[in-house]
Protein backbone atom coordinates (compact mmCIF):
# COMPACT_ATOMS: atom_id res chain seq x y z
CA UNK A 1 0.00 0.00 0.00
CA UNK A 2 3.04 2.08 0.74
CA UNK A 3 4.77 1.60 -2.53
CA UNK A 4 1.48 2.57 -4.37
CA UNK A 5 1.39 6.20 -2.08
CA UNK A 6 2.17 8.21 -5.73
CA UNK A 7 -0.08 6.37 -7.46
CA UNK A 8 -3.23 6.87 -4.88
CA UNK A 9 -2.64 10.52 -4.49
CA UNK A 10 -2.45 10.93 -7.94
CA UNK A 11 -6.01 9.10 -8.30
CA UNK A 12 -7.30 11.50 -5.56
CA UNK A 13 -6.11 14.21 -7.43
CA UNK A 14 -7.79 13.33 -10.30
CA UNK A 15 -11.43 12.39 -8.50
CA UNK A 16 -10.65 16.32 -7.42
CA UNK A 17 -10.37 17.55 -10.59
CA UNK A 18 -13.30 15.68 -12.12
CA UNK A 19 -15.62 16.65 -9.43
CA UNK A 20 -14.31 20.51 -9.94
CA UNK A 21 -15.16 20.22 -13.57
CA UNK A 22 -18.27 19.91 -12.93
CA UNK A 23 -18.55 23.06 -11.30
CA UNK A 24 -16.45 25.00 -14.21
CA UNK A 25 -13.51 25.54 -11.77
CA UNK A 26 -10.95 23.72 -14.16
CA UNK A 27 -9.80 26.58 -16.09
CA UNK A 28 -6.97 27.77 -13.84
CA UNK A 29 -5.32 24.29 -13.55
CA UNK A 30 -5.84 24.18 -17.64
CA UNK A 31 -4.39 26.96 -17.99
CA UNK A 32 -1.53 26.44 -16.15
CA UNK A 33 -1.01 22.75 -18.10
CA UNK A 34 -1.14 24.43 -21.80
CA UNK A 35 1.02 27.66 -20.63
CA UNK A 36 3.72 24.94 -19.74
CA UNK A 37 3.00 22.66 -22.08
CA UNK A 38 3.11 25.03 -25.46
CA UNK A 39 6.96 26.66 -25.02
CA UNK A 40 8.02 22.93 -24.99
CA UNK A 41 6.08 21.74 -27.52
CA UNK A 42 6.85 25.09 -29.71
CA UNK A 43 10.24 23.32 -29.46
CA UNK A 44 9.81 20.23 -30.65
CA UNK A 45 7.60 21.09 -33.44
CA UNK A 46 10.12 23.59 -34.88
CA UNK A 47 12.88 20.58 -34.31
CA UNK A 48 10.66 18.06 -35.11
CA UNK A 49 7.92 18.98 -36.86
CA UNK A 50 8.83 19.54 -40.65
CA UNK A 51 10.17 15.69 -41.05
CA UNK A 52 6.76 14.43 -41.65
CA UNK A 53 5.94 17.58 -43.69
CA UNK A 54 8.97 16.70 -46.02
CA UNK A 55 7.96 12.78 -46.60
CA UNK A 56 4.45 14.16 -47.33
CA UNK A 57 5.85 16.47 -49.74
CA UNK A 58 7.99 14.43 -51.72
CA UNK A 59 4.90 11.28 -52.18
CA UNK A 60 2.28 14.06 -52.90
CA UNK A 61 4.12 16.10 -55.39
CA UNK A 62 1.77 15.01 -58.42
CA UNK A 63 -1.03 15.88 -56.45
CA UNK A 64 0.68 19.30 -55.58
CA UNK A 65 1.45 19.94 -59.21
CA UNK A 66 -2.36 18.86 -60.14
CA UNK A 67 -3.53 21.06 -57.20
CA UNK A 68 -1.71 24.04 -58.56
CA UNK A 69 -2.82 23.94 -61.72
CA UNK A 70 -6.48 24.23 -60.52
CA UNK A 71 -5.71 26.42 -57.83
CA UNK A 72 -4.34 28.60 -60.58
CA UNK A 73 -7.53 28.49 -62.45
CA UNK A 74 -9.93 29.09 -59.49
CA UNK A 75 -7.31 32.15 -58.68
CA UNK A 76 -8.40 33.43 -62.39
CA UNK A 77 -12.12 32.80 -61.70
CA UNK A 78 -12.11 34.26 -58.94
CA UNK A 79 -9.88 37.31 -60.13
CA UNK A 80 -12.95 38.25 -62.34
CA UNK A 81 -15.21 36.99 -59.78
CA UNK A 82 -13.64 39.84 -57.42
CA UNK A 83 -14.18 42.47 -59.78
CA UNK A 84 -17.74 41.86 -60.08
CA UNK A 85 -18.35 41.93 -55.98
CA UNK A 86 -16.25 45.02 -55.77
CA UNK A 87 -18.62 46.65 -58.12
CA UNK A 88 -21.62 45.04 -56.28
CA UNK A 89 -20.72 46.29 -53.19
CA UNK A 90 -19.79 49.97 -54.57
CA UNK A 91 -23.09 49.48 -55.87
CA UNK A 92 -24.46 47.90 -52.37
CA UNK A 93 -22.84 50.48 -50.31
CA UNK A 94 -24.39 53.55 -52.44
CA UNK A 95 -27.73 51.81 -51.96
CA UNK A 96 -27.14 51.58 -48.23
CA UNK A 97 -26.38 55.37 -47.96
CA UNK A 98 -29.24 56.18 -50.24
CA UNK A 99 -31.37 54.20 -47.55
CA UNK A 100 -29.65 55.39 -44.47
CA UNK A 101 -28.78 52.12 -43.44
CA UNK A 102 -25.92 51.35 -41.33
CA UNK A 103 -22.99 49.23 -42.28
CA UNK A 104 -23.69 45.76 -42.32
CA UNK A 105 -22.35 43.15 -39.32
CA UNK A 106 -20.28 40.97 -41.35
CA UNK A 107 -17.72 44.29 -41.65
CA UNK A 108 -17.73 44.95 -38.19
CA UNK A 109 -16.04 41.18 -37.67
CA UNK A 110 -12.30 41.26 -36.30
CA UNK A 111 -10.27 38.50 -36.43
CA UNK A 112 -7.67 37.35 -33.87
CA UNK A 113 -4.94 34.76 -35.33
CA UNK A 114 -3.91 31.75 -33.24
CA UNK A 115 -1.43 29.13 -33.68
CA UNK A 116 -2.41 25.45 -32.68
CA UNK A 117 -0.67 24.39 -29.53
CA UNK A 118 -2.04 20.89 -29.40
CA UNK A 119 -4.74 18.20 -30.06
CA UNK A 120 -5.66 15.49 -27.83
CA UNK A 121 -6.60 12.38 -30.42
CA UNK A 122 -7.24 12.29 -33.44
CA UNK A 123 -10.76 10.74 -32.71
CA UNK A 124 -11.56 13.61 -30.53
CA UNK A 125 -12.23 16.60 -33.64
CA UNK A 126 -10.99 19.33 -31.30
CA UNK A 127 -7.67 21.59 -31.09
CA UNK A 128 -6.48 23.92 -28.51
CA UNK A 129 -5.51 27.55 -29.27
CA UNK A 130 -2.56 29.96 -27.90
CA UNK A 131 -5.31 32.38 -27.23
CA UNK A 132 -7.78 32.62 -24.96
CA UNK A 133 -9.79 35.14 -22.46
CA UNK A 134 -6.63 37.98 -22.81
CA UNK A 135 -7.32 38.16 -26.04
CA UNK A 136 -11.39 38.64 -25.63
CA UNK A 137 -12.12 34.93 -27.11
CA UNK A 138 -15.30 33.87 -25.85
CA UNK A 139 -17.12 30.49 -25.83
CA UNK A 140 -19.30 30.27 -29.26
CA UNK A 141 -17.07 32.19 -31.53
CA UNK A 142 -16.71 30.78 -35.26
CA UNK A 143 -12.80 30.13 -35.72
CA UNK A 144 -12.17 30.24 -39.44
CA UNK A 145 -9.17 29.10 -41.40
CA UNK A 146 -8.28 30.07 -44.64
CA UNK A 147 -11.68 32.24 -44.90
CA UNK A 148 -13.98 28.98 -44.24
CA UNK A 149 -15.51 27.98 -41.15
CA UNK A 150 -13.31 25.39 -39.33
CA UNK A 151 -14.44 24.78 -35.67
CA UNK A 152 -16.83 26.61 -32.69
CA UNK A 153 -14.38 27.66 -29.10
CA UNK A 154 -16.08 25.03 -26.75
CA UNK A 155 -14.21 26.35 -23.70
CA UNK A 156 -11.63 29.20 -22.83
CA UNK A 157 -8.91 29.79 -20.51
CA UNK A 158 -6.84 32.57 -19.27
CA UNK A 159 -3.99 31.78 -22.05
CA UNK A 160 -5.81 29.07 -24.30
CA UNK A 161 -8.89 27.83 -25.90
CA UNK A 162 -10.48 24.65 -26.88
CA UNK A 163 -11.95 24.59 -30.57
CA UNK A 164 -14.37 21.56 -31.30
CA UNK A 165 -13.76 21.61 -35.10
CA UNK A 166 -17.44 21.50 -37.13
CA UNK A 167 -15.97 17.47 -38.25
CA UNK A 168 -17.05 16.41 -34.82
CA UNK A 169 -20.26 14.68 -34.37
CA UNK A 170 -21.67 16.74 -31.43
CA UNK A 171 -20.60 20.20 -33.39
CA UNK A 172 -23.56 21.71 -34.59
CA UNK A 173 -23.78 25.24 -36.26
CA UNK A 174 -26.97 26.53 -38.15
CA UNK A 175 -26.14 26.97 -41.56
CA UNK A 176 -27.87 28.06 -44.88
CA UNK A 177 -27.81 27.10 -48.32
CA UNK A 178 -26.82 30.48 -50.13
CA UNK A 179 -28.69 29.72 -53.48
CA UNK A 180 -31.81 27.58 -52.35
CA UNK A 181 -32.10 29.56 -49.24
CA UNK A 182 -32.64 26.04 -47.20
CA UNK A 183 -31.53 26.62 -43.83
CA UNK A 184 -30.09 23.50 -41.70
CA UNK A 185 -28.06 22.35 -38.95
CA UNK A 186 -24.28 21.64 -40.00
CA UNK A 187 -23.25 18.19 -38.18
CA UNK A 188 -20.00 16.27 -38.81
CA UNK A 189 -19.20 12.54 -37.98
CA UNK A 190 -19.16 9.41 -39.80
CA UNK A 191 -20.78 10.75 -42.92
CA UNK A 192 -18.39 13.67 -42.86
CA UNK A 193 -19.73 17.25 -43.16
CA UNK A 194 -23.63 17.15 -43.72
CA UNK A 195 -26.24 20.35 -43.22
CA UNK A 196 -29.12 18.57 -41.65
CA UNK A 197 -33.07 19.08 -40.83
CA UNK A 198 -33.59 20.96 -44.28
CA UNK A 199 -37.19 21.38 -44.60
CA UNK A 200 -38.40 19.05 -47.52
CA UNK A 201 -39.70 22.16 -49.84
CA UNK A 202 -36.31 23.36 -50.81
CA UNK A 203 -34.82 22.07 -53.89
CA UNK A 204 -31.26 21.85 -52.96
CA UNK A 205 -28.72 22.45 -55.90
CA UNK A 206 -25.47 20.68 -55.55
CA UNK A 207 -22.73 22.72 -55.83
CA UNK A 208 -24.27 26.00 -53.95
CA UNK A 209 -22.04 27.57 -51.19
CA UNK A 210 -22.98 26.80 -47.36
CA UNK A 211 -22.41 29.63 -45.10
CA UNK A 212 -23.73 30.09 -41.34
CA UNK A 213 -26.96 31.30 -40.90
CA UNK A 214 -26.07 33.60 -37.87
CA UNK A 215 -28.54 32.35 -35.95
CA UNK A 216 -28.12 32.65 -32.23
CA UNK A 217 -24.73 32.80 -30.29
CA UNK A 218 -21.38 34.13 -31.99
CA UNK A 219 -21.32 33.09 -35.21
CA UNK A 220 -21.97 35.87 -37.40
CA UNK A 221 -23.71 35.20 -40.34
CA UNK A 222 -22.13 34.70 -43.79
CA UNK A 223 -19.07 32.58 -43.20
CA UNK A 224 -18.01 30.59 -45.71
CA UNK A 225 -18.31 26.34 -44.73
CA UNK A 226 -18.41 24.45 -48.19
CA UNK A 227 -20.55 23.09 -50.62
CA UNK A 228 -23.31 21.02 -51.51
CA UNK A 229 -22.26 17.80 -52.88
CA UNK A 230 -25.07 15.66 -52.89
CA UNK A 231 -28.69 14.61 -51.30
CA UNK A 232 -27.36 11.65 -48.85
CA UNK A 233 -30.94 11.92 -46.97
CA UNK A 234 -33.93 9.00 -47.99
CA UNK A 235 -36.86 9.43 -49.78
CA UNK A 236 -39.50 8.91 -46.75
CA UNK A 237 -37.70 10.94 -44.63
CA UNK A 238 -39.09 14.12 -42.91
CA UNK A 239 -36.58 16.75 -43.34
CA UNK A 240 -33.39 16.84 -46.16
CA UNK A 241 -29.61 16.08 -45.65
CA UNK A 242 -26.44 16.91 -47.70
CA UNK A 243 -23.17 15.94 -47.68
CA UNK A 244 -20.76 19.20 -47.65
CA UNK A 245 -17.29 19.55 -49.16
CA UNK A 246 -14.82 21.60 -47.33
CA UNK A 247 -11.58 22.79 -48.95
CA UNK A 248 -9.97 23.07 -45.93
CA UNK A 249 -8.05 20.13 -44.92
CA UNK A 250 -8.90 19.20 -41.09
CA UNK A 251 -5.83 17.15 -39.96
CA UNK A 252 -3.63 19.95 -41.77
CA UNK A 253 -4.83 22.77 -39.32
CA UNK A 254 -2.17 25.27 -38.43
CA UNK A 255 -3.27 28.95 -37.85
CA UNK A 256 -6.68 29.67 -37.08
CA UNK A 257 -8.35 33.19 -36.74
CA UNK A 258 -11.10 33.23 -34.41
CA UNK A 259 -13.93 35.90 -35.12
CA UNK A 260 -15.25 38.40 -32.51
CA UNK A 261 -18.69 39.19 -34.17
CA UNK B 1 11.53 10.09 -3.57
CA UNK B 2 13.55 10.79 -6.25
CA UNK B 3 12.77 8.04 -8.90
CA UNK B 4 9.18 8.90 -8.36
CA UNK B 5 9.70 12.39 -9.12
CA UNK B 6 11.87 11.75 -12.85
CA UNK B 7 9.49 9.04 -13.87
CA UNK B 8 6.81 11.83 -13.85
CA UNK B 9 8.92 14.14 -15.28
CA UNK B 10 9.57 11.46 -18.33
CA UNK B 11 5.56 10.72 -18.51
CA UNK B 12 5.17 14.57 -18.66
CA UNK B 13 7.64 15.14 -21.35
CA UNK B 14 6.01 11.67 -23.05
CA UNK B 15 2.45 13.69 -23.00
CA UNK B 16 4.20 16.66 -24.11
CA UNK B 17 5.28 14.88 -27.10
CA UNK B 18 2.05 13.07 -27.52
CA UNK B 19 -0.18 16.20 -28.24
CA UNK B 20 2.20 18.52 -29.76
CA UNK B 21 4.78 16.18 -31.79
CA UNK B 22 2.35 12.77 -32.34
CA UNK B 23 -0.37 14.58 -34.34
CA UNK B 24 2.01 15.99 -37.36
CA UNK B 25 2.97 12.12 -37.78
CA UNK B 26 -0.95 11.35 -38.49
CA UNK B 27 -2.52 9.07 -41.17
CA UNK B 28 -5.63 9.14 -41.83
CA UNK B 29 -6.54 11.71 -39.20
CA UNK B 30 -5.03 9.17 -36.45
CA UNK B 31 -2.37 8.84 -34.52
CA UNK B 32 -1.20 6.15 -31.82
CA UNK B 33 -1.48 6.94 -28.54
CA UNK B 34 2.52 6.32 -26.57
CA UNK B 35 0.94 6.92 -23.50
CA UNK B 36 -1.46 3.83 -23.63
CA UNK B 37 0.98 1.76 -25.22
CA UNK B 38 3.77 2.59 -22.67
CA UNK B 39 1.04 1.43 -19.99
CA UNK B 40 0.54 -1.63 -21.70
CA UNK B 41 4.43 -2.67 -22.52
CA UNK B 42 4.86 -1.88 -18.81
CA UNK B 43 2.38 -3.89 -18.20
CA UNK B 44 3.25 -7.23 -19.75
CA UNK B 45 6.65 -6.30 -18.76
CA UNK B 46 5.77 -6.84 -14.99
CA UNK B 47 6.18 -3.40 -14.05
CA UNK B 48 3.22 -3.46 -12.42
CA UNK B 49 4.16 0.09 -10.08
CA UNK B 50 5.41 1.93 -12.90
CA UNK B 51 2.40 1.19 -15.48
CA UNK B 52 0.15 2.18 -12.74
CA UNK B 53 2.22 5.57 -12.52
CA UNK B 54 1.94 6.27 -15.92
CA UNK B 55 -1.44 5.54 -16.27
CA UNK B 56 -2.86 7.56 -13.74
CA UNK B 57 -0.19 10.26 -14.07
CA UNK B 58 -0.30 10.50 -17.90
CA UNK B 59 -4.46 10.29 -17.78
CA UNK B 60 -4.84 13.06 -15.52
CA UNK B 61 -1.88 15.08 -18.19
CA UNK B 62 -4.22 13.77 -21.25
CA UNK B 63 -7.49 14.64 -19.31
CA UNK B 64 -6.21 18.29 -18.75
CA UNK B 65 -5.77 18.71 -22.68
CA UNK B 66 -9.05 16.48 -23.65
CA UNK B 67 -12.71 18.04 -24.63
CA UNK B 68 -14.05 14.65 -22.55
CA UNK B 69 -15.13 14.80 -19.24
CA UNK B 70 -12.52 14.57 -16.89
CA UNK B 71 -10.98 11.54 -15.79
CA UNK B 72 -11.89 9.71 -19.26
CA UNK B 73 -8.27 9.00 -20.11
CA UNK B 74 -7.57 8.04 -16.39
CA UNK B 75 -10.14 5.78 -16.09
CA UNK B 76 -9.08 4.06 -19.53
CA UNK B 77 -5.40 3.99 -18.85
CA UNK B 78 -6.41 2.79 -15.24
CA UNK B 79 -8.70 0.24 -16.49
CA UNK B 80 -6.67 -1.22 -19.36
CA UNK B 81 -3.85 -1.61 -17.51
CA UNK B 82 -5.87 -3.57 -15.02
CA UNK B 83 -7.79 -5.82 -17.52
CA UNK B 84 -4.35 -6.26 -19.32
CA UNK B 85 -2.51 -7.45 -16.16
CA UNK B 86 -5.19 -9.83 -15.24
CA UNK B 87 -5.15 -11.17 -18.52
CA UNK B 88 -1.08 -11.75 -18.31
CA UNK B 89 -1.26 -13.47 -15.04
CA UNK B 90 -4.31 -15.56 -16.13
CA UNK B 91 -3.08 -16.89 -19.07
CA UNK B 92 1.08 -16.39 -19.14
CA UNK B 93 3.76 -16.38 -16.91
CA UNK B 94 5.67 -14.23 -19.29
CA UNK B 95 6.24 -13.05 -22.91
CA UNK B 96 7.86 -12.53 -26.13
CA UNK B 97 8.15 -9.38 -28.64
CA UNK B 98 5.16 -11.51 -30.53
CA UNK B 99 2.40 -12.39 -27.72
CA UNK B 100 3.14 -9.07 -26.69
CA UNK B 101 2.30 -7.64 -30.16
CA UNK B 102 -0.91 -10.14 -30.20
CA UNK B 103 -1.89 -8.42 -26.69
CA UNK B 104 -0.77 -5.16 -27.66
CA UNK B 105 -2.98 -5.70 -30.96
CA UNK B 106 -6.07 -6.58 -28.98
CA UNK B 107 -5.94 -3.71 -26.71
CA UNK B 108 -5.61 -1.26 -29.18
CA UNK B 109 -8.39 -2.75 -31.56
CA UNK B 110 -10.46 -1.87 -27.95
CA UNK B 111 -9.23 1.49 -27.11
CA UNK B 112 -10.10 2.76 -31.08
CA UNK B 113 -13.37 0.82 -31.21
CA UNK B 114 -14.30 2.82 -27.60
CA UNK B 115 -13.17 6.20 -29.60
CA UNK B 116 -14.93 4.96 -32.85
CA UNK B 117 -17.81 4.71 -31.03
CA UNK B 118 -17.11 8.13 -28.90
CA UNK B 119 -16.14 10.17 -32.24
CA UNK B 120 -19.23 8.32 -34.85
CA UNK B 121 -15.96 8.40 -36.89
CA UNK B 122 -13.94 5.54 -38.60
CA UNK B 123 -11.46 6.07 -41.07
CA UNK B 124 -10.03 2.45 -41.73
CA UNK B 125 -6.78 3.39 -42.99
CA UNK B 126 -6.02 5.40 -40.37
CA UNK B 127 -7.36 2.36 -38.32
CA UNK B 128 -4.80 -0.13 -39.66
CA UNK B 129 -1.88 2.19 -39.05
CA UNK B 130 -2.95 2.93 -36.16
CA UNK B 131 -2.33 -0.45 -34.57
CA UNK B 132 0.68 -1.16 -36.92
CA UNK B 133 2.45 1.82 -35.07
CA UNK B 134 0.90 1.16 -31.75
CA UNK B 135 2.85 -2.04 -32.47
CA UNK B 136 5.69 -0.58 -33.76
CA UNK B 137 6.07 1.86 -30.91
CA UNK B 138 6.03 -1.02 -28.83
CA UNK B 139 8.55 -2.76 -29.83
CA UNK B 140 10.76 0.46 -29.48
CA UNK B 141 9.19 0.77 -25.43
CA UNK B 142 10.36 -3.14 -25.12
CA UNK B 143 13.59 -2.69 -26.64
CA UNK B 144 14.14 0.52 -24.29
CA UNK B 145 12.79 -1.70 -21.18
CA UNK B 146 15.01 -5.31 -22.39
CA UNK B 147 18.17 -2.65 -22.22
CA UNK B 148 17.70 -1.10 -18.67
CA UNK B 149 16.68 -5.00 -17.81
CA UNK B 150 20.49 -6.22 -19.03
CA UNK B 151 22.14 -2.72 -17.48
CA UNK B 152 19.97 -3.43 -14.24
CA UNK B 153 20.40 -7.68 -14.35
CA UNK B 154 16.83 -8.19 -14.22
CA UNK B 155 16.18 -11.50 -15.37
CA UNK B 156 14.44 -11.69 -18.81
CA UNK B 157 11.15 -12.37 -19.59
CA UNK B 158 10.14 -15.43 -21.55
CA UNK B 159 7.00 -17.12 -23.35
CA UNK B 160 5.39 -19.23 -21.56
CA UNK B 161 1.82 -20.09 -22.26
CA UNK B 162 -0.37 -22.03 -19.68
Amino acid sequence: MKRYRAIIIILILTVLLAVSSLFGWLSFPKNIFWRTVSPVGAVLKVSFGRVPKTFTNIFEINRILKQNHDLINENLNLQSQLAQLNEVSYENEILKKELKFSQSQSLNMALVPSAIIGRASGYLKSVVIDKGEKDGVVKGQAVVSEGFLVGIIKSVQADSAEVTLVTDYNSLVPAILQDSRGTGLLRGGLEGLVVEDIPLNIGTKNGESVVTSGLGGQIPAGLVIGKVQNLISKPGEIFQKVSIGSPIDFSRLEVLFVVKK
Amino acid sequence: MIKNIVKIFAIFFLVIVQLTLVPYFAIGNVWPNLVFILVLVLVIFDHDYDAYLTASFGGLMLDLASPMFFGFFTLILMGFALMTKFLVNKFLTGTSPLVMSVIIFICIVIYDSIFVIISHEFNLIGFIFNILFSIAWAQFFLYILNLRSKRFNISTVRLDLR
